[in-house]
C-alpha cells in the first residue's frame, strides 16, 4: 500500500509500508509523518522578479519530469466500522472485526462424511444392558474441523471430530504440535520432525493413511480390532532422507477409538513403543512405497473389586418360592490385583501406483503378526484365555480411478483373532478356525478438486461380504453368520 | 470389462461356498436357551435319526419369564446337538450342544442346558419339544415335555393349567412398563390403605395384625413391593390378592409413582380379575375392570409424600 502526503508546496514523498504492516493494520491509511518545509532565510534580499520567473519555469519543468505515477486505489477491503448502541457502548452486530484463520498464518479445513449402513444383523431389540441392537441407519460418521499452523520450525494441529456415530458427540482427534528441520525441497519430507500430543501410531500402512482421504469406508476389520483407533498421546519422531522414511513413537498404548462416544485412559505405566522404517520413491508415472513396523507395549488383565457378605437364593426346585434350603451365603471376597501382560507386533506393508491415461491404479497390501494385541473385538486377555493370544491380519486393496470422476475397488482382508483358538464339540475340545474374511467392493462418484470453488467430495458405495465362524449351524459347529453390510457415504471436504 | 469378468467370477464361488446362519437373540421368542442358537423354521426330520434317551426335569411349572430353567437327559451316540421349542409356539429351533459320552451308559450321550421362560406366552399347558439332532443337521423324534406355564402379573393358582382348581376369588392388580417404582395403593371400605407399608386387608390391633387373620382366605394380601429401591426386578407388577370373597363395600384403587428410578414416564394398566364358575363346573379368572393412566416422573414421583393416584373404585364382592 502506498502511503504518502504532500508537504508544503515544493516536498512530496511516497511511503511504502511493509507487507507485515499491512497485515497488521489491516487495510487503514495512515499519514505518515512529514519533513517540515524549508523556511525561506529572512537576512538575504527577496528574489527578482526575473529570477522569480526562473525559479517558476525551472519548478514546473522539475514537476512536469517527476509527474507522479497514477497510484491505484487500495484493493484490501476494509474493515467494517464497528458500530456500537447509542448508550451503551458494545457492539451492536458482531463481537469485532471479522477475521480469518489466514489473518494469523492458520489454515482452516474439514470435512463431513454422512452415511446411511444397512447390516444383517441388526435387529428390533435392545442387548442386556440397554445398547440397541439395530445398526441400520443414517450416521454422520466423522464431522472433522482441524486447524493447522505450518511455520519453518513449528507446527501444530488441532482437530476436532462430530459424530452421531453413538450418539452426538463430539471430541478431539488431533492436537500436536511439532519441530522441524526441514528439507529445502518442499516436496519432501523434512529431515526430522518431533511431535508431541495426539498423533497417528506409526504402525504399518493402513493405520496412517488420513481418514479423509481413506477411499474404503474403514480399516479392515483386523486394523480396527488392533488399533481401534488411529491417534494416540506420545511423542513421536518422523522424517525422511532421499527416499527412506522413519517414524518412531512412544505412546500412552490406548489409542482413542474411531468410533466416537468411547474413551479410556491407559491403565498402565509402561508406555508402547512402536515405529515404521520404509521407503517412498515416485519414478515417473510410478508410485512405490512400503516398510516394516513394530509395536512393543503393556495391557492389564483388570482385577476384581472387594465384594460384602451377601445373600443367595437359588431356586433350587424351579418353584419360584424361598424356602429355607435355597438361602445360601457368600463370603465377601477380597479384592483380586491387577496383572500387566505384554504384547506385540510386527508388520510388513508395500503399495504401488501407477498412473495411466484412466487415472492412478493402486495396489496395497500388509500383514502383521501380533500377539495379545486385539484392543478392539475380541480384547485379548491371556490371563483370562490361560495362554497368549496370536493374531494374523492381512489385507490385499486394489483402487482404479476411473478418469478424474470415478473410482471402484475391491478389498480383501483376514483377521484371525487367535490362532489356537479350541471350541467344544460334543463335549471334546476340538482346534478350530476363528478368521474372519471380509471381501469388500466399492464403487464410487468423485467431485474432484477445482469443479466447485473451495470443496471436493466423492459418493461411495460399499458391499462388506463377511465370512466367519461366530454363529452355529443347525448341528451345533461353527457357521458363517448372515452378518453382511452396506454403506452409502457422502464426503464433502474444504 | 475384463476386470468385470474376473469379480463375477470371484463372486460365484464365494456366493455359493456360503452356508450363512442367521443370528438373533430370539428375546422375543417364548423359550431362550442360554447358549444356544436360534434357527428359524422348522429342521428336516431323518428316518430312524437320533433320539432323546432320557429327559431330566426339576420342575413342571414354570412363571412367565422365569430365568435359567434347567434341562437335561442322553441322547443317542450319533447325536451332534439338542433341539429345544415349544411345539405350538414359537418361530424355530434353538440348538445347543451335546455333552461327552455318557459314562454310566455306553451308547449314549450327556446334555444340559438352561432355559428361560418368555413373556407374552398364553397361561396354562405347554409342550416343550426337545429333540437329538444328527450330523447332518437333521432332527429325530421328538419328546414333549408338559409345562405349566403361569402369568406372574395375575396370580391365579394352577388353575390356567387345570381350569377344576379353583383361582383366587378377587385379584386387583396394577402392570406397568417400565422400571420404576411404582405401588399399587387398595384402599378397604372401612378406609384402610393395603400398600407395601400395610401389605393385607387385615385390620391390626393394637398397631399389630393378629396373628391368625392373615390365614383367613377373606383377607387380602399384596403379592410383592416390586422393583423395589429401584432394583428392577423385572416383574413391573403387583396384586392385591383374595382367595375367597373379601367383606362386602367400596374399595377404591390408587396408584403410587413412589420412584421413577430415572425414567420420564410410566404407563400403568390397572384391573380386576373376578373368579367364575362354567357351566360345567370348572373355573376361570374374569377381567371385570380395566383402567390404564400415565403418571410422569416431575408431577407425579414424591416417594410417597403425596396422594395417591386415584384409579378406580369397585363394587366387591
Amino acid at each position: 500500500m502506498i502511503v504518502g502526503a504532500l508537504a508544503g508546496s515544493a516536498s512530496s514523498r511516497a511511503v511504502a509500508a511493509p507487507a507485515g504492516d499491512e497485515r497488521a493494520y489491516g487495510g487503514v491509511t495512515e499519514v505518515a509523518p512529514t519533513a517540515p518545509a524549508d523556511e525561506h532565510d529572512d537576512d538575504q534580499d527577496p528574489p527578482s522578479r526575473e529570477e522569480f520567473e526562473a525559479m517558476r519555469r525551472r519548478l514546473e519543468a522539475l514537476e512536469r519530469r517527476s509527474a507522479p505515477v497514477p497510484v491505484p486505489p487500495p484493493t484490501t477491503p476494509r474493515r467494517p466500522p464497528i458500530t456500537t448502541g447509542p448508550e451503551t457502548g458494545i457492539p451492536a452486530v458482531g463481537f469485532g472485526p471479522p477475521l480469518t484463520p489466514a489473518d494469523y498464518g492458520l489454515r482452516l479445513s474439514g470435512y463431513v462424511q454422512t452415511q446411511y449402513l444397512h447390516n444383517q444383523r441388526s435387529e428390533d431389540q435392545y442387548q442386556q444392558g440397554g445398547r440397541p441392537l439395530n445398526r441400520d441407519g443414517f450416521a454422520v460418521r466423522r464431522g472433522r474441523l482441524r486447524v493447522a499452523g505450518d511455520w519453518r520450525y513449528v507446527a501444530f494441529a488441532f482437530e476436532l471430530d462430530g459424530s452421531t456415530t453413538r450418539g452426538p458427540f463430539v471430541g478431539v482427534r488431533q492436537a500436536h504440535v511439532s519441530a522441524l528441520w526441514r528439507n529445502p525441497d518442499a516436496t519432501r519430507p523434512p529431515y526430522v520432525m518431533v511431535t508431541a500430543g495426539l498423533t497417528e501410531v506409526p504402525f504399518g500402512h493402513e493405520l496412517r493413511v488420513a481418514q479423509r482421504d481413506m477411499m474404503f469406508m474403514e480399516r479392515s476389520t483386523g486394523s480396527l480390532a488392533l488399533f481401534p483407533g488411529p491417534v494416540d498421546v506420545g511423542l513421536r519422531v518422523r522424517g525422511g532422507i532421499g527416499p527412506f522414511r522413519y517414524d518412531v513413537a512412544v505412546m500412552n498404548g490406548s489409542p482413542i477409538n474411531d468410533v466416537a462416544g468411547s474413551a479410556g485412559f491407559d491403565p498402565t505405566r509402561k508406555p508402547d513403543v512402536a515405529g515404521r522404517v520404509g521407503f517412498e520413491a515416485r519414478p515417473r508415472r510410478l508410485e512405490i512405497s512400503g516398510g516394516v513396523s513394530f509395536l512393543t507395549g503393556t495391557g492389564l488383565h483388570q482385577g476384581q473389586d472387594a465384594t460384602k457378605n451377601q445373600l443367595e437364593w437359588i431356586d433350587l426346585n424351579e418353584n419360584g418360592s424361598i424356602e429355607t434350603a435355597e438361602i445360601f451365603s457368600v463370603p465377601g471376597t477380597a479384592a483380586l490385583p491387577s496383572v500387566r501382560f505384554g504384547r506385540w507386533a510386527v508388520n510388513a506393508d508395500l503399495e504401488i501406483g501407477v498412473r495411466s491415461r484412466l487415472g492412478w491404479s493402486r495396489l496395497s497390501g500388509e500383514i502383521t503378526l501380533a500377539q495379545n494385541l486385539d484392543r478392539g473385538l475380541f480384547v485379548a486377555d491371556p490371563f483370562a484365555a490361560g495362554t497368549d493370544l496370536r493374531h494374523i491380519q492381512a489385507y490385499g486393496a486394489f483402487l482404479q480411478d476411473a478418469t478424474r470422476w470415478a473410482v471402484f475397488g475391491l478389498r480383501y482382508d483376514l483377521y484371525d483373532y487367535d490362532s489356537d483358538l479350541l471350541v467344544s464339540s460334543r463335549g471334546r475340545a476340538v482346534p478350530a478356525d476363528a478368521s474372519i474374511h471380509t471381501i469388500s467392493p466399492l464403487v464410487g462418484a468423485v467431485l474432484p478438486a477445482g469443479v466447485v470453488a473451495g470443496i471436493r467430495g466423492r459418493l461411495m458405495l460399499q458391499y462388506d461380504v463377511v465370512l466367519d465362524a461366530l454363529g452355529r449351524d443347525r448341528r451345533g459347529v461353527p457357521a458363517n453368520v448372515k452378518n453382511d453390510q452396506i454403506t452409502v457415504r457422502a464426503q464433502v471436504e474444504f | 470389462m475384463r476386470r468385470i469378468t474376473m469379480l463375477a467370477a470371484l463372486a460365484g464361488p464365494v456366493a455359493a461356498c456360503r452356508d450363512e446362519a442367521p443370528v438373533r437373540t430370539g428375546f422375543d421368542e417364548p423359550v431362550r436357551v442360554v447358549d444356544g442358537f436360534l434357527r428359524e423354521g422348522d429342521l428336516p426330520i431323518a428316518d430312524g435319526g437320533p433320539e432323546v434317551t432320557a429327559v431330566e426335569v426339576t420342575n413342571a411349572i414354570a412363571l412367565m419369564g422365569q430365568r435359567g430353567r434347567g434341562l437335561g437327559g442322553r441322547v443317542d451316540d450319533d447325536t451332534w446337538a439338542i433341539g429345544v421349542r415349544f411345539a405350538s409356539l414359537g418361530s424355530g429351533w434353538w440348538i445347543h450342544e451335546v455333552g461327552d459320552i455318557a459314562a454310566l451308559f455306553p451308547g449314549e450321550r450327556d446334555f444340559a442346558l438352561a432355559y428361560d421362560v418368555g413373556t407374552g406366552i398364553p397361561p396354562g399347558l405347554h409342550a416343550l419339544r426337545v429333540a437329538a439332532i444328527d450330523g447332518e443337521g437333521r432332527r429325530g423324534p421328538p419328546i414333549d415335555l408338559d409345562l405349566c406355564v403361569l402369568e406372574d402379573a395375575v396370580p391365579a393358582g394352577l388353575n390356567p393349567c387345570d381350569p377344576t382348581l379353583p383361582p383366587p376369588a378377587v385379584v386387583i392388580g396394577v402392570a406397568w412398563n417400565r422400571d420404576v417404582d411404582l405401588d399399587l395403593v387398595v384402599e378397604t371400605p372401612g378406609g384402610k390403605r393395603v400398600s407395601w407399608k400395610a401389605p393385607s386387608t387385615a385390620t391390626p390391633e393394637d398397631g399389630v395384625v393378629p396373628e391368625g387373620d392373615l390365614e383367613d382366605p377373606h383377607v387380602g394380601r399384596l403379592d410383592r413391593d416390586s422393583n423395589a429401591g429401584c432394583h428392577a426386578d423385572g416383574r413391573n407388577s403387583e396384586a392385591v390378592v383374595w382367595e375367597e370373597d373379601p367383606s362386602a363395600g367400596t374399595w377404591g384403587v390408587y396408584v403410587d409413582l413412589f420412584d421413577a428410578c430415572g425414567e420420564e414416564d410410566v404407563t400403568f394398566t390397572a384391573s380386576v380379575y373376578r373368579r367364575r364358575v362354567r357351566e360345567d363346573g370348572t373355573f376361570r379368572l374374569e377381567e371385570t375392570e380395566r383402567r390404564r393412566g400415565t403418571l410422569v416422573a416431575d408431577y407425579d414421583a414424591y416417594g410417597g409424600a403425596e396422594a395417591p393416584l386415584f384409579v378406580v373404585a369397585v363394587e366387591l364382592p
